[in-house]
């Protein structure tokens, strides 16, 4: 019933701040996935564009904008919002069209501009993606509904402030050595203790910015990609799941439901365990999501995965790399491009375009963990290369 | 499946209640499951038995983050303050704010609070 699905072609915009407009970005990270995979724009069937903040540019209906720019004005586009997790969901329905045999292509972008508003604002759209009326309406902003998670997590297991450092420093380390990153400067500990805090314990330099920036990936047939001769980069293992959307609702505040079980429907679905895993890309909007993600997932145990950050096992040099493109929090966080580009960067390690120091070595299966909010929405992506 | 005896509480009589110092919630008949936020359906037992109670007002603060430099737009002015998740008496979990915390230890641990709405919040807290 449900058939093999190729990531053939992918493309990105470079991250940071871009004086681009929501259509020329997601046309360029669009056309980079076509070009890179020399496909027909014709055979792709449809779309699905990630986008969770369109109202910073007054622009819904993003999709047909889209596609009347790539020339296929014919064909069907639809926004995802599922706020940060809005990539990682639209590249799965991408997923879901050609392997359920509905389409034998289909193009999943996502895309935001954030730079066009103020800071104020622009920490107002995304508190909006929280329970508003029982979060935002008791004066949490995004990074505090973090803060209170790494608060949890610091009671629970003893997690310090020096543990959430080391996982921004090492992001910055490896988005240094990334081209398309928003943040290119090496930190210490010292200087994330220094920064500005923001919502206690979290501090400037433990949260990702506020990025503009695309990203795309085109999904087809194992036909279609044998013979366009791409590399096979198969989508092994897809998961969707949620969680209690409000942080008060649940009972442990230190791991996220959702992102648990959505790592299990992808394993079982690749029949994989997580340690078959050689890199991954998690969702370290703050540094103590990626301390969080690391538990759900299964790397870590739970509140063990500070250790494993202070061990250097997860550098691109450790047994388990996390966040080889920097993450969000230095790659950057362009709310619906970061799930697809989270496909871009292991569609990358994987075919091995990635090349000098920050190449994974033998890297063949990568997994993405995309979180919406604080867990409402997750998607996780297992791709693997057959070649 | 059954349709309920009695229409939900809305939000708005939840929030009218908050201002008046009473906190409601929707509780499931058959568990015993309570929630701040909406539940027509309980996520426990996925019984459709809804009914309204009201928390105790007292209780100690489980999570907080002292809000330093941003927050939405209409406490901005409020800066800096802590956003909090309040383990009631009975258990049940509420978010709420706590007005003038300037720093981690104005909060320590297990430190009690009691529900005392005013027109910025009906989810403030103070230390009991």
């Amino acid at each position: 019933m449900v058939r093999d699905a190729y990531v053939v072609g992918v493309g990105a915009t470079n991250y940071g701040k871009l004086d681009k407009t929501l259509r020329e970005a997601a046309c360029e990270a669009a056309l980079g996935a076509i070009d890179s995979s020399g496909i027909d724009p014709d055979l792709i069937e449809g779309a699905f564009v990630a986008n969770a903040l369109g109202m910073t540019e007054r622009q819904g209906h993003l999709g047909p904008l889209v596609m009347t720019s790539l020339g296929i004005p014919d064909k069907p586009a639809s926004s995802i919002e599922a706020a940060c997790a809005s990539g990682g969901s639209a590249f799965r329905e991408a997923y879901v069209n050609v392997a359920g045999g509905f389409a034998d292509a289909y193009l999943a972008v996502g895309v935001e501009k954030v730079s066009g508003i103020d800071s104020i604002t622009a920490t107002g759209y995304f508190a909006y993606a929280s329970d508003y009326t029982y979060e935002g309406n008791c004066g949490a902003s995004f990074p505090g509904l973090y803060a209170t998670i790494a608060r949890a997590h610091m009671k629970k297991y003893g997690t310090t402030e020096e543990d959430l450092a080391r996982v921004a420093v090492k992001n910055h380390d490896n988005a240094f050595l990334n081209p398309k990153a928003h943040l290119k400067k090496k930190i210490t500990v010292e200087d994330v203790l220094k920064s500005t805090m923001v919502s206690t314990p979290l501090k400037m330099f433990d949260a990702c910015p506020f990025s503009d920036g695309a990203a795309a990936a085109i999904v087809t047939t194992k036909e279609i990609a044998q013979r366009l001769g791409a590399p096979l980069v198969r989508v092994a293992g897809i998961g969707r799941a949620g969680s209690l959307a409000a942080l008060l609702d649940r009972t442990d505040l230190t791991s996220i439901h959702g992102a648990k079980l959505a790592t299990k429907q992808a394993l079982t679905q690749a029949r994989m365990d997580i340690h078959d895993v050689d890199f991954f890309e998690v969702h370290d909007c703050f540094t103590i999501a990626e301390l969080v993600a690391m538990e759900d997932l299964g790397i870590a145990a739970p509140g063990k995965a500070a250790a494993m950050v202070r061990d250097g096992q997860t550098l691109r040099s450790g047994d388990v790399p996390v966040n080889a493109s920097g993450g969000l929090k230095a790659k950057g966080h362009p709310v619906g491009a970061t799930g697809i580009g989270q496909v871009y960067e292991m569609h990358q390690q994987i075919t091995g375009k990635v090349g000098g120091e920050r190449q994974l070595r033998g890297a063949k299966t990568g997994l993405a963990h995309n979180v919406g909010s604080t867990g409402g929405s997750v998607a996780i992506t297992i791709l693997q290369g057959e070649n | 499946m059954a349709a309920t005896a009695q229409p939900f509480m809305t939000q708005k009589e939840q929030k009218d209640a908050a201002k008046d110092g009473k906190l409601l919630a929707w509780a499931c008949v058959k568990c015993g499951h309570k929630s701040v936020t909406p539940m027509y359906i309980c996520p426990l037992d996925k019984s459709r038995e809804i009914k309204t109670v009201q928390l105790p007002s007292t209780g100690h603060i489980e999570a907080f983050t002292v809000q330093k430099l941003i927050a939405p737009e209409e406490f901005l002015n409020d800066i800096p303050f802590a956003f909090v998740v309040v383990k009631l008496d009975d258990g049940t979990l509420v978010a709420g704010m706590v007005m003038d915390i300037a720093s981690d230890r104005d909060l320590p641990p297990g430190t009690k609070v009691k529900h005392a709405p005013s027109y910025k919040s009906v989810y403030l807290f103070e230390k009991a």
